[in-house]
């Protein structure tokens, strides 16, 4: 029978953890813009960061940059969405917005929101978990068990001594991070991400103590990991519960508008993040798409303005890219 | 026991990632608190005997220099010295 330690270190196999996932709108900050913070420029080991979004199920690229088609509205007779509710792009008269992604018009307008269509690979097998090893490896031929953020780690080695570098926020976003060397930090669910310790026990001293037994490392690789692990999640616990102090309550907005949110306060703490990788799930609307679609597609764009505004206001966007 | 889809459950060190510790921690400490007097781990954790306390855990290599280190910090109370062991690295892998 497979041991736990056996399986902990099969790093073969393509994991797949979420459906497929699709991202189409992408946000590039790249010239350079006088901060509106009065404080002084950002500081220098904040590079540039990249904030990946993934929308996991499966967006509806075609009800999310909608074309000006006869064939459209032939096509959907019942989920189309009608031309005169459309956001109009400027420059973009063939498509329009879905209404839910207002927020996202005065991006566009200032030459920082741009739409990569029709992106795919070829050999498509249909498989939701081929297609997702290959969005998150960026190998369609199978030829890697890393994230292609993952590589990007291991061969730039800023995430050596710092698992910070690399930050996954919601469910089934951790494997485009998976490396062979470098350790990232992956959180499922931010508002369960915290050590809880019942009240007839003292939590202080047993999370203190936790996080003492990562060190010294051991010798052993496998349990060194473990205790990285542990190492850095206790770190990640105590960061992001600065967040959610500094954010206010829990629970406002949607995944992405919170874990958005997250990743903006977190930028601003210059913790040497190079790139956030935020999940939200339910894009795979089978039922009831015309409200749900609406609502999710509110939450990105809520989310991806609301970070922008928050990024401006602590003089931290001329460097992003989301 | 629910995987999370037809897939079945990932392998590899996803599940040392940093909600999984999160969880691992919290699942020791709920245990920790649940378990009732007379428990052999708990009354080996109360007595602080700590190779009675890794046999009664299924661990019977005992515990790394880390470990025992941290777990001396709780000593005084046994539910601690319990939860900790619970939720530490050499229990995480067997």
């Amino acid at each position: 029978m497979l041991s736990r330690r056996q399986f902990l270190t099969l790093s073969g196999g393509a994991a797949v953890t979420g459906a497929a996932a699709w991202a189409g709108l992408v946000h590039e900050r790249t010239t350079s813009k006088p901060s509106t913070s009065s404080s002084s420029s950002p500081s220098s080991n904040l590079d540039r960061v990249l904030v990946v979004v993934q929308l996991s199920g499966g967006n509806d690229a075609l009800n999310t940059v909608i074309p000006h088609d006869g064939r459209y509205h032939d096509l959907r007779p019942t989920l189309a969405i009608a031309d005169d509710k459309l956001v109009a792009l400027t420059n973009a008269p063939s498509v329009g917005l879905h209404p839910a992604l207002q927020p996202l018009v005065p991006l566009w307008d200032a030459g920082q929101l741009a739409v990569l269509p029709q992106i795919g690979f070829g050999a498509d097998s249909r498989s939701h978990f081929e297609s997702l090893a290959a969005w998150w490896t960026a190998s369609p031929e199978h030829r890697h068990t890393t994230g292609w953020i993952g590589r990007w780690l291991d061969a730039t080695g800023v995430a050596k001594d710092n698992p910070l570098a690399a930050i996954a926020l919601g469910n089934g976003s951790a494997p485009a991070l998976r490396a062979d060397h470098a350790q990232s930090t992956a959180v499922n669910d931010l508002a369960g991400f915290r050590l809880l310790t019942p009240r007839s026990l003292d939590g202080a001293q047993l999370s203190a103590a936790f996080a003492a037994s990562a060190a010294p490392i051991s010798s052993d690789p496998v349990e060194a990991q473990a205790q990285a692990a542990i190492a850095a999640a206790t770190r990640a616990v105590d960061l992001l519960s600065k967040v959610s102090a500094s954010t206010g309550e829990d629970g406002e907005g949607g995944d992405l508008t919170q874990g958005l949110a997250a990743a903006a306060s977190l930028i601003e703490m210059d913790l040497g993040t190079r790139v956030f990788f935020v999940s939200a799930s339910g894009f795979d609307t089978h039922a009831n798409q015309a409200a749900e679609h609406e609502q999710l597609l509110g939450d990105l764009a809520t989310g991806i303005s609301s970070f922008f505004a928050a990024l401006d206001k602590s003089g931290h966007s001329d460097g992003c890219c989301c | 026991m629910v995987p999370p889809n037809v897939a079945g459950w990932p392998l590899g060190p996803v599940w040392l990632g940093a909600s999984t510790v999160v969880a691992r921690y919290d699942l020791a400490a709920g245990v920790a608190a649940a378990t009732p007097d007379g428990n052999p781990a708990l009354t080996a954790a109360t007595e602080f005997d700590l190779p009675a306390l890794a046999v009664a855990l299924a661990h019977p290599e005992g515990f790394t220099d880390a470990t025992q280190t941290a777990l001396a910090q709780v000593k005084r109370d046994g539910r601690l010295v319990l939860a900790l062991a619970l939720a530490s690295p050499e229990l995480s892998l067997c």
